[in-house]
């Protein structure tokens, strides 16, 4: 915001070449990949995005995130299952999350560090437990299946490509959201809190107000990711709720870059396309994805899209 | 009228007690030292003062109104506003964007996640005309964490002075300074104690005899002596703690 005009412009046509690369990849990865593969990436990517508001932004470290993306699958399962509309569903999974975030934010955001992981790990697996339990929602072991998506505007759901092509509607207004959040006062107070508690609280602030409504708006944006994950596939199992899931997400972001607000959709592209390709050809999966994990943490610190971005910024 | 008190305020580490029984008025619009050989409990007396420590007993007022259970947040609402002794900035930022993050938080912006950061812009003239007075004016694009020592201390008086704080509590504002640098932060707390109070902890005793209108001494938490720099510092008690220093 305050940077020197020359640079700035260097930086803002940088941008906006890379959003017209991103842009042009997502509109043509349905034709290289399976489509339903395109879709998780989307899914999964908005996930990681919000993911790291909390991580990368406020410095929490959520080792629940699945609580969110779960609740709202689960929601956008039941409510497609009773004949809602695609976007009601959508709507009413993305308001679960954020209802559920309220009560687990209040009490999560006073801790710190590992405190803080341990506390919403706890409460995923609470609502694990739940979702296990309360077979007429959410059919226990055996999910729910073969779930109604009406069509829109034209738009036939059954086709795989025409759900992507409205996925990338959704997942691009997910990623606007994120990046106004990010881009605002709200966002920059944030970061401050981040680096300087002490400072922030002796110019006035309340910490726990602004971890409390990052929370809010991770959790909101991961139900949104969540319920878009269920739109794809048509089905919902207790892997939504699971703690693997919460781990896979940070992985993803780890992977991509965290603190660069869209490293993370990269880090989820790699992770599923990863395993597509390992799956495909027999190899394990778990062990290859976890060494390109470990190899990206001690070699490429900050991420694929990190690196990159600081490789950029010491070429100018 | 007395700005800023405290009564019988202890606090205790484990059974190590760090302030003892300390009694402190500061009167309005004075500038009030506190010095005391290492490990005398200044820097925790500004912590309780300021609510980052909460006493173990006693009381802080500012002008009559208690103080001791508030959040430091609270606090700096309240008009007692305080620089850290080891220069607290936000690294990341740049000059001009720390000091407009401290002036908005009274707003209503900073809760605002839906506006551009460009609407940020509303505090930058005041946040120019601070760095002014501060003489960083130059500085405005530097990324915090690049400045000189000298330069952050002189961003923690700014920051402190963004709250439009009645009463200010400055902790070692010459800290690791030449000669140079010290001449110019006493000319800029004179400057920022006009229509202020200034509390200041100081090591400095040249900072002191120039600056301040009356001393507190502190001894292993407990005050030895309180009253006129002239006074006090004749004073056999203040003298001996100093180990026979000179106390100039």
């Amino acid at each position: 915001m305050t940077a020197l005009p020359v640079t700035r412009d260097r930086a803002r046509r940088g941008a906006a070449l890379v959003v017209a690369a991103a842009a042009l990849i997502l509109l043509i990865l349905p034709h290289v990949v399976y489509p339903v593969l395109a879709l998780d990436i989307l899914a999964f990517g908005l996930f990681a995005v919000a993911f790291d508001l909390m991580f990368g932004f406020a410095g929490l470290l959520s080792f629940g995130h699945a609580a969110f993306w779960g609740t709202s699958a689960y929601t956008t399962a039941w409510l497609l299952g009773h004949g809602q509309s695609v976007p009601v569903a959508l709507l009413g999974g993305t308001l679960t999350a954020l209802v559920v975030a309220v009560p687990v934010g209040f009490l999560s955001v006073r801790s710190i560090g590992i405190y803080f992981s341990m506390i919403t790990l706890a409460f995923a697996q609470m609502l694990s437990f739940l979702a296990l339990q309360w077979t007429d929602v959410t059919g226990g072991e055996n999910g729910l299946q073969g779930l109604a998506r009406p069509g829109l505007l034209g738009l036939d759901f059954t086709n795989s490509m025409h759900r992507y092509y409205f996925a990338l509607v959704v997942f691009a207004l997910g990623c606007c959201a994120a990046y106004r959040v990010v881009r605002s006062p709200f966002g920059k107070t944030l970061v401050a809190v981040r680096d300087n508690e002490t400072r922030a609280r002796s110019v006035g602030y309340s910490p726990t107000r602004f971890k409390l409504t990052a929370f809010l708006i991770s959790a909101a944006l991961s139900g949104l990711a969540g319920s878009l994950f269920v739109f794809g596939h048509g089905v919902v199992s207790l892997e939504v709720v699971n703690w693997r899931t919460s781990g896979e997400v940070v992985m993803m972001t780890l992977l991509g870059g965290t603190g660069t607000l869209f490293g993370p959709v990269a880090g989820a592209a790699i992770v599923l396309l990863l395993r597509d390709v390992l799956t495909t050809a027999s190899l394990p999966v778990g062990v290859v994805t976890g060494l390109v994990f470990v190899l990206a943490v001690l070699f490429f610190r900050r991420g694929v899209v990190g690196t990159l971005q600081g490789f950029l910024k010491a070429r100018r | 009228m007395i700005a800023l008190s405290a009564r019988g305020l202890c606090k205790d580490f484990r059974g190590f007690r760090a302030t003892n029984l300390v009694d402190l008025d500061v009167e309005e619009g004075e500038i009030h030292a506190i010095i005391g050989p290492n490990g005398a409990g200044k820097t925790t007396l500004f912590n309780l003062l300021s609510g980052f420590l909460k006493p173990t007993s006693g009381e802080v007022r500012l002008y009559d109104e208690p103080i001791s259970q508030l959040a430091p947040e609270a606090i700096v609402r309240r008009g007692l506003s305080r620089s850290f002794q080891i220069s607290s900035v936000f690294p990341t930022l740049s000059v001009l964007d720390n000091v407009i993050v401290a002036l908005q938080s009274r707003s209503a912006l900073p809760g605002a996640f839906w506006r551009s950061e460009r609407s940020m812009r509303t505090f930058e003239p005041r946040a120019r005309a601070l760095l002014e007075e501060v003489h960083l004016s130059n500085l405005a694009h530097r990324a915090a964490a690049d400045l000189s020592h000298g330069e952050k201390r002189q961003l923690e008086i700014a920051l402190s002075l963004t709250q439009e704080p009645r009463v200010l509590l400055l902790d070692e504002p010459t800290s690791g300074m030449g000669s140079e640098g010290v001449a110019r932060v006493i000319r800029l707390v004179r400057e920022v104690a006009r229509g202020r109070t200034v509390v200041l902890v100081e090591h400095n005793m040249s900072v002191v005899s120039e600056l301040a209108d009356r001393i507190t001494v502190l001894q292993y938490g407990s005050v030895l002596a309180t009253g006129r720099y002239d006074d006090v510092r004749r004073d056999p008690r203040v003298v001996e703690a100093y180990l026979g220093e000179e106390v100039a």
